[in-house]
């Protein structure tokens, strides 16, 4: 109870003092009361009551006293003098605020954004359990590898998956194109979502023969349904086909992150078609269909135990179907399960962005607090006589120590105050420039533990930056400290300690800035192996049961697109395929070559990728035709027997310079080599060449490809001309995800390139800062010595020697920093490239210009203070004295 | 004046407000400061300097509670007065200052 009172107190001291001066006064009045009744004239009573008074300013600090707790008074009225400090010191004050909240706000957007890609929980049951599988090669199974996982798993105890195609929907107000999900029946009870509206799938529906279902997101039902509670049982047109609405999912619900290959949001869910019997196919195989497997590990199941089961069952599987799972020589590295936690693969690539971001902010926070340091450090020497006055008057050094301290920490609070509030605004902002959708990152927002790791964070920056002005603030010395003239050279050593950490902070981050750079720069002027000019891609899809499964009609449908579009005036050539340059493709491993064998006498097993393209591809996108020839009218058939492959292919497999000719064995028979191609940029552009094989369109088709055409017409002409052509062959064809081949080099770029731009940003805002303190610092050192450069001047120094005299200590630490920070790159070279998925080394010449660049900003920002120097004249400046 | 001595005093202070509150209803500083004199027929002198500083550490102990009223010519005054931990430690201090003076008496006798 009284500790709370004098808790209270000492938030309330104006109302404490009035009190004490109320009673005090009442106590003065009965005095001078009875001084008159006892006869006293009124002059004389004053004097005697004041007589008795005594000293009332002690007893009024001796009553408050006993009032409040003391340190706790104390340490408000430090508070209370740290505020007027700031006010009276405005410039310097507001340049401290605004530098550490950019610090502090910086750190806490991307702690925010960290929280979301970690720690937040996703919106699924107990997502620490789920998993995802993967072949190799970043693959995805097929539905043969689902149905043997679910079957033969000992380690998880749910599994579902999901498909995620183009489907077209009539029925509503225009015919449009949407994105569907196809799942099994398990895939929401295994995420632990419940409809708001209606039921999820039943598994029966998964089977052949039911009338087809849709769940709607609430995305869709809001948009597109108008959000019609009684949606339940209408029905929707979804590509040609009834299917009736039975459920509404949550709207905290989406699974469609781009970093699980979703590349837009979904629109519906529908049950996949599953076929009662599925031949074994894997997907990396070519044949398979790639669907997205999540699964649920069992209670007390490790990720370990997870992933050796599921290789397990890929041995089991690679030994039953050999020619469908290639593992010939039972080499793991062809065919295996791969188990990765489902949040890892939510966050993906974008792990090493956040990396950048928290390396970044962190460096750029460590700056501002020397920045800040060394103003205060400044700010704290110039009150050398405040705190001598204090000294003498009986302050402790610790009381000197904790009043520099929390005025530290006043500056930290306002500056994490600052940056929290700025913190939201910046994480949306990084959002919002991120190269692609980021539903996970999207969902990053402040809560208690941004606002508990700001404060956190402004705290320890106070400690840091304070503690060193704190140190040497309060050391005084009784007779110079109290005499007017303050010529103390006390902290200069610690203040170019101070820019030689900024400089080699900054360089170290020019270094990283540079090697993306340097990263970005190759990937870019790397030949691409195409010709991206002139040329427009679209994408076409046949309505089908099976949308990524071979279908033998299909190629015999875009023949006859391609000959109508061949005929627009101005198209120079046109073609299919199935996987354009940098955009993901197929696998295909399951065959071995023929005449080619490895050291035990035994046929070499191959692993390629693989396209299926028409005759005129290659001619269409400008690719190096090197040896043979490619296809023509006569390749056609239901076998594969001709297949052109890329000089990766050839090197990998050392079939040397008469490739043309040998042949791959194939369950089917053989397939022969009749030509070879140069390497082209396969999946994005910063994967090196990879083996690839092109089989004939005519040979094997699937429903969903790329049209390329070549002309010189602009790209919306041409685009009308082709959908007209195409209109021509089939009204209902829809041609979307149209894109010239120059936009989807850029796109491919895009990640790289926002690498640099972040990674620039993060080194010239540095650079800025540690600039701001060389200049800050110099300009002190000059203005502290400017009596003693004005004798040596008057006395017949040469400005030179002055300016070298001034600068040479500074210089020597700006190298040692300067040396640091390209030493602390170099070190760390390996992690940043890892972190930055950098292929490149940083080349010597980076090194140099960046030391270079970092000592043209040296100069710069040391001319103007010594300007001064020599503009210096001796007369004035003496005169001072 | 050390400050042993200080405190000697001040002791010597709270025992005698604590007694003065003891008999009777609350008071105000003045007054309690009035009755002191009165009673050691003027020998001590309180000063405010003294007396109200003790009041509030006393207060802060609790052995005294305050309030503030209005006076008897209608002005805004504390009023302070015993309470049971006041009235204990009156019991305590004044059985102490008795032993004091009586020990002290005796030496003076005998001697």
């Amino acid at each position: 109870m009284g500790v709370l009172r004098r808790f209270i107190n000492v938030w309330r001291s104006d109302r404490l003092q009035r009190d004490l001066d109320d009673e005090l006064e009442f106590h003065r009045e009965m005095g001078a009361r009875k001084a008159l009744d006892q006869g006293l004239g009124g002059e004389e009573a004053r004097q005697e009551t004041k007589r008795r008074m005594g000293n009332l300013s002690l007893t009024k600090e001796q009553m408050r006293d006993a009032r409040v707790i003391g340190w706790l008074a104390s340490s408000v009225q430090d508070l209370r003098h740290g505020f007027v400090l700031l006010r009276r010191d405005a410039g310097v004050s507001t340049l401290i605020l605004l530098v550490l909240a950019l610090g502090i706000g910086g750190n806490a957007a991307i702690f925010t954004l960290v929280k979301a890609a970690f720690l937040d929980p996703l919106p699924y049951r107990e997502a620490g359990r789920l998993v995802t599988i993967m072949e190799p090669n970043g693959f995805l199974p097929s539905t043969y590898d689902f149905v043997e996982l679910k079957t033969r798993t000992r380690t998880l105890e749910q599994m579902a998956f999901a498909q995620h195609v183009d489907m077209q929907l009539n029925g509503t107000d225009e015919p449009a194109r949407i994105i569907a999900a196809r799942v099994t029946a398990s895939f929401f009870p295994l995420l632990g979502v419940n409809p708001t509206l209606g039921r999820t799938f039943g598994d029966e529906e998964n089977g052949p023969g039911r009338a087809p279902a849709v769940i709607l997101t609430d995305g869709f039902w809001r948009a597109r349904m108008g959000a019609d509670p009684s949606v339940i049982g209408r029905t929707l047109r979804l590509d040609g086909q009834s299917a009736t609405v039975v459920g509404v999912l949550p709207e905290g619900f989406h699974f469609d992150y781009p970093t699980l290959g979703i590349a837009e949001p979904v629109d519906v869910y529908v049950p996949y078609p599953l076929d009662p019997v599925i031949p074994p196919h894997s997907s990396i195989n070519g044949m398979g269909t790639p669907v997205r497997v999540i699964g649920r590990m069992r209670e007390g199941a490790t990720l370990a135990q997870v992933e050796s089961d599921v290789r397990n069952i890929a041995h089991v599987l690679s030994y039953g179907h050999p020619e469908a799972f290639p593992n010939p020589q039972n080499d793991p590295s062809l065919f295996y399960f791969t188990a990765l936690p489902l949040r890892d693969a939510i966050v993906g690539t974008q792990r090493s962005l956040l990396w950048l971001l928290i390396g970044g902010v962190g460096v750029l926070l460590l700056i501002a607090c020397a920045n800040t340091a060394q103003l205060l450090l400044a700010r704290s020497l110039r009150r050398a006589r405040e705190v001598a006055i204090r000294s003498a008057l009986g302050a402790s050094r610790l009381r000197l120590i904790r009043q520099f301290l929390l005025e530290g920490f006043v500056l930290a609070a306002c500056g994490g105050t600052a940056g929290l509030l700025a913190a939201g605004w910046i994480s949306h902002a990084i959002v919002r420039l991120l190269p692609s959708r980021s539903p996970l990152l999207a969902s990053a927002h402040l809560d208690v533990r941004v606002i508990a790791f700001t404060l956190g964070l402004s705290m320890i920056s106070a400690l840091v930056f304070a503690i060193l002005p704190a140190m040497k603030g309060s050391r005084w010395t009784p007779g110079p400290s109290l005499s007017a003239r303050v010529t103390t050279v006390e902290g200069n050593r610690w203040r170019n300690a101070m820019i030689a950490i900024e400089a080699a902070l900054s360089v170290f981050l020019l270094c990283a800035a540079g090697l993306v750079t340097q990263n970005l720069w190759t990937l870019i002027s790397t030949p691409m192996g195409f010709e991206p000019n002139h040329v427009l891609a679209m994408r076409l899809t046949l309505p089908s049961r099976k949308q990524n499964f071979p279908d033998p009609t299909a190629g015999l449908i875009f023949q006859e697109y391609l000959e109508k579009v061949q005929a627009i005036p101005g198209v120079e050539s046109a073609a299919t395929v199935t996987g354009p340059p940098l955009r993901a493709t197929r696998g295909g491993c399951p065959n071995m070559l023929i005449g080619v064998t490895d050291s035990a006498g035994v046929p070499k097993s191959i692993c390629a990728l693989q396209h299926q393209i028409s005759s005129d591809y290659f001619r269409t996108l400008g690719i190096p035709l090197l040896a043979g020839r490619t296809f023509g009218r006569g390749d056609v058939g239901n076998k594969i027997t001709v297949v052109i492959v890329n000089e990766e292919f050839a090197r990998r497999f050392g079939l040397g310079a008469d490739i043309v000719g040998k042949q791959i064995d194939d369950p089917d028979g053989p397939i022969t080599i009749v030509g070879l191609i140069g390497n082209v940029r396969t999946s994005g552009l910063r994967v090196s060449p990879f083996p690839e094989k092109y089989f004939s369109l005519m040979q094997l088709s699937q429903p969903n490809v790329y049209l390329v055409v070549r002309s010189a017409l602009s790209p919306g002409q041409l685009l009308n001309q082709v959908k007209m052509a195409i209109g021509s062959s089939n009204s209902d064809q829809a041609v979307f995800g149209v894109m010239t081949m120059d936009e989807m080099v850029a796109d491919s770029a895009m990640e790289p390139r926002f690498d640099v731009f972040l990674a620039g940003a993060f080194a010239l805002l540095a650079v800025a800062m540690a600039a701001a303190g060389m200049y800050s610092v110099i300009s002190y050192l000059v203005s502290q010595r400017s009596n003693e450069l004005a004798i040596r001047l008057a006395l017949g120094a040469t400005r030179s020697a002055i300016v070298r005299s001034v600068l040479g200590n500074t210089a020597a630490w700006v190298a040692a920093g300067l040396a640091c920070g390209v030493g602390l790159a170099l070190a760390t070279n390996n992690v940043i490239r890892s972190l930055s998925n950098a292929a490149v080394q940083g080349t010597p010449w980076m090194y140099v210009s960046v030391v270079l660049f970092f000592f043209l900003v040296t100069i710069v920002s040391a001319y103007v203070p010594m300007r001064r120097v020599s503009q210096l004249d001796p007369a004035v400046a003496l005169r001072c004295e | 004046m050390g400050a042993a001595n200080k405190d000697h005093l001040l002791g010597k202070l709270d025992l005698l407000v604590l007694r003065v509150l003891a008999c009777g209803d609350s008071m105000h500083g003045y007054s309690i400061a009035e009755r002191i004199e009165q009673l050691s027929e003027n020998v001590f002198q309180v000063g405010e300097g003294s007396l109200y500083p003790a009041l509030h550490r006393m207060d802060e102990a609790g052995w005294i509670r305050s309030q503030w009223a209005a006076s008897e010519n209608n002005r805004r005054a504390r009023y302070y007065r015993i309470t049971a931990a006041g009235r204990r430690q009156l019991d305590v201090e004044e059985r102490e200052w008795l032993r004091a003076a009586e020990a002290i008496a005796n030496v003076l006798r005998m001697a």
